[in-house]
């Protein structure tokens, strides 16, 4: 095989699951991949395609020729945009930190070749959401701008083309992107040649450059949606301006999907061009830069005392000194970091949307004064709501959902301790609980008193929402007993190569849209009046937190005790 | 005191790491554990650590059935496993302290056990930086003292001296000769010859999951006059 493409196979196998861990989630695995499918991956690509089909639609009958596929432009720019965002540590791991490069590099091979297969695998490892996304996304403009539209001349053979290429192409500029800065920085700083330290500040970058992009969306001058929709239309919105300039191949790809020849060749000989400057720069920048890297502190720097010493060794219960060890674990290292802990910092950024959004525009004001005055209908929605963002939330930080995948090749030190496996997971779920819960019940009470909601209700909904957290904490576990992925070269694979993520919010949709669909049904039906489903809702909330605390204690323990490695 | 009986293991159904082991490490006896690579040596210390399940015959430690009375008996071991990289975030001294809060050892007695064997293995001075700043022998002097901070009557170790420097390879031969005489058992695999014929008062030889030989060096040698260990052990396990 190619040397080239032999690369591109070591450096994405350690996403893939090894052959025992195939073998062990086979039935598993298919069951939950259609589930995902169908729960999560087919109703955010309805909704983007929707999305996309609405604003193309609109813009057809509004707008001239020229905004036809501003809103395809729209939803590519928030596509890449999250690309690049998300895409800055995982480059920056496989490129500089995957243990693979101590037999890499002593090889005789080109950084050129060693890059390309790294970029090259990157790109397939990232294209499977995003290209369910582009191609929704170019459905919904194909569907909206149809074949005889009002304005233009509608979509054509090279729309169809510009779709098969924008679909199997459209992460090439992202990641080519942070590869570049990660390429750079990496060269010039010598500040940052620290392992942690450049992993830990690429990673909030990232999270930063976010929040900024948010601010910069201006929406303390107010939203409406008249004006958003003529911003459009006269392509007068200062971000996406901006934004076609840095993702070039955005404008290129959305005029070609709307006919243009030209705009193709663009698109694809501008990809062409973004790989061959990654190409250059590696071949200048990444073998000094990936050699000189060092890892964590040198031990010389750390000077212990006897006070220190003394002062270290205190004595705690097991669950305590397990909870404390998972604590720094995750603290300490950048992918935990970033992908567990510090995703519970970008929902605030949706709560300043939110509440931003509704005191310019007041689009929650009928149902907030509802809420207020006691509105059953209201109230239970709004319960519903706590719920659902509560379980959500909890298995969007994979927190629980990797808890043994974590443990990674020494998952036997689980074994060998003396330490009954419960308490070693009762001390992971804690972790969850506090990182999880402390965030929620925060953002729960800053919401509500922003907003002026009956503090009994608050109460209300931080027991709902804790208890929540509860359940999906050791529903995650649970799943993630079921088949961990021990086997994996760094943190940031372990937590790539792990499904059990989508596994778990698969099926926590589930069970609220059951808990939604009965207590909806009680309540139309005339059956309870509103607080006796509240009430419902937390005793069958506690419910599920202790079933699945046993479902752990018994089956989950039981998955431990079988799994050898 | 160690004892196996009858002990097999196999693995996905196919591999038969071991099959029907029985050997026994009396209190106060220092027994070396040796075999070519892949003959079962790491899976009879899993076996022995509680990591895995056998398939049959049973394990005991320190009177505990490994698989009957678990915590039992692995309170009783100080495990040295084949791998150091152990929670390489934590710094040293957190290591040693979530040890000691494991295995329930007091915090006087816990810092007396650092201070000394720190100490012993000039490791001090790296206690405050995280184990992945730790060289493997570093690491591998953690683990060491690590596993004897409980001051464990049966001390099982795979490779301990793998990665260690002569002068710390020096001290921990020298506190596994010390823990012996004190009427403890010390169990340990190892690839040097010259290592085992200087410390051990018993080997057992393994070779495909089958015990070779069980015995004395002494005795080994009077069976093969003119012959040094390494021709003994290439003979017995057939040269590769």
């Amino acid at each position: 095989m190619n040397v080239f493409l032999q690369l591109i196979k070591i450096t994405g196998s350690s996403v893939e699951p090894s052959v025992d861990e195939k073998k062990r989630s086979k039935a598993f695995g298919a069951v939950m991949g259609i589930l995902v499918f169908l729960l999560i991956f087919i109703p955010v690509s309805f909704f983007v395609g929707f999305m996309v089909y609405a604003l193309t639609n609109g813009l057809v009958t509004l707008g001239g020729e020229s905004s036809v596929a501003a809103g395809l432009k729209l939803m590519l720019h928030i596509v890449a945009l999250f690309s690049v965002v998300f895409g800055f540590s995982v480059v920056m791991s496989v490129f500089y930190f995957s243990s693979d490069l101590d037999y890499l590099l002593p090889l005789p091979i080109s950084p050129m070749k060693i890059v390309g297969a790294k970029l090259a695998s990157t790109m397939l490892s990232e294209n499977v959401m995003e290209c369910i996304l582009v191609f929704s996304a170019l459905v919904g403009f194909m569907i909206g701008y149809g074949f005889e539209p009002p304005v233009g001349s509608g979509i054509n053979v090279v729309s169809f083309f510009a779709a098969i290429f924008g679909v199997l192409t459209f992460p090439v500029v992202p990641i080519c992107y942070c590869a570049a800065v990660c390429l750079i920085v990496m060269y010039f700083s010598k500040f940052l040649k620290n392992k942690d330290r450049v992993s830990k500040i690429t990673a909030f970058s990232s999270i930063a450059i976010l929040i900024v992009l948010v601010l910069c969306l201006n929406l303390s001058n107010g939203f409406d949606t008249n004006v958003f929709v003529n911003q459009l239309i006269n392509n007068d919105i200062g971000l996406l301006n901006v934004l076609d300039k840095i993702f070039f191949n955005v404008p290129l790809l959305s005029s070609a999907m709307a006919g243009s020849f030209v705009s193709l060749l663009l698109y694809i000989a501008t990809n062409a061009a973004s790989v061959a400057i990654v190409m250059l720069l590696a071949s200048k920048l990444y073998l000094k830069a990936v050699i000189s890297l060092n890892g964590g502190e040198g031990a010389a720097a750390g000077r212990s005392s006897e006070a220190n010493i003394e002062k270290s060794m205190k004595e705690s219960s097991q669950l305590m000194a397990y909870f404390k060890k998972e604590l720094k674990i995750l603290v300490r290292t950048p992918a935990y970091m970033t992908n567990c802990v510090g995703i519970n910092l970008i929902w605030p950024i949706f709560i300043y949307l939110f509440i931003i959004l509704q005191k310019q525009s007041n689009f929650l004001g009928d149902y907030i004064d509802k809420l207020k005055a006691g509105d059953e209908q209201t109230v239970l929605y709004a319960t519903l709501l706590v719920f659902g963002v509560s379980v959500i939330l909890t298995s969007l930080n994979c927190l629980a959902s990797s808890a043994i995948t974590r443990e990674g090749r020494h998952f036997d030190v689980m074994k060998y301790m003396p330490v009954d496996l419960m308490t070693q997971i009762n001390a992971k779920a804690l972790v969850s609980i506090v990182i999880s819960g402390s965030g929620l019940v925060v953002y729960i009470i800053s919401a509500f008193a922003i907003l002026g909601i009956d503090a009994r209700f608050a109460v209300y909904c931080v027991i709902l929402s804790l208890l929540a957290v509860v359940y999906s904490t050791y529903l995650g576990i649970y799943i993630d007993t079921m088949n961990p992925k021990l086997i994996w070269e760094d943190e940031v694979n372990a937590l790539r190569g792990n499904y059990h993520v989508f596994y778990n919010m698969a099926l926590e949709l589930i069970v609220t849209a059951v808990l939604c669909g009965v207590s909806y049904g009680l309540f139309r039906l005339d059956f309870l009046p509103v607080f006796f489903i509240q009430t419902l809702i937390l005793i069958l909330s506690a419910f599920l937190s202790f079933e699945f605390y046993i479902v752990v204690k018994k089956k989950g323990v039981k998955n431990l005790e079988d799994l050898e490695m | 005191m160690i004892e196996l009986k009858g002990v097999s293991k196999t693995y996905n159904g196919k591999i038969k790491a071991l099959d029907n082991m029985d050997f026994t490490v009396g209190d106060g006896e220092l027994v070396g554990f040796i075999g070519p690579n892949g003959s079962g040596k790491t899976t009879t210390i899993k076996l022995l650590s509680g990591v895995l399940t056998p398939d049959s015959g049973t394990v005991t430690v320190n009177g505990f059935d490994v698989n009957k009375e678990p915590l039992k008996a692995k309170a009783s071991i100080g495990y040295i496993a084949d791998n150091p990289d152990v929670f390489l975030r934590l710094k040293g001294i957190e290591f040693l302290n979530f040890i000691g809060d494991v295995y329930k050892t007091p915090a006087d007695e816990r810092k007396k056990t650092v201070d000394e064997l720190a100490e012993r293995f000039e490791l001090t001075n790296a206690l405050n930086s995280q184990i992945l700043s730790y060289s493997h022998g570093m690491r591998q002097k953690l683990m060491v003292i690590a596993a004897l901070m409980h001051k464990p009557k049966v001390w099982i170790l795979d490779e301990p001296m793998t990665g260690l420097d002569p002068k710390s390879s020096f001290e921990l031969k020298a506190l596994m000769r010390e823990h012996t005489k004190a009427g403890n058992s010390v169990f340990f695999s190892t690839h040097v010859l010259e290592v085992a014929e200087k410390l051990c008062d018993k080997v057992i030889i393994i070779k495909k999951g089958h015990k070779l030989y069980d015995g004395t060096l002494a005795e080994l040698e009077k069976r093969n006059k003119d012959k040094n260990l390494e021709d003994i052990f290439l003979e017995l396990t057939g040269k590769q």
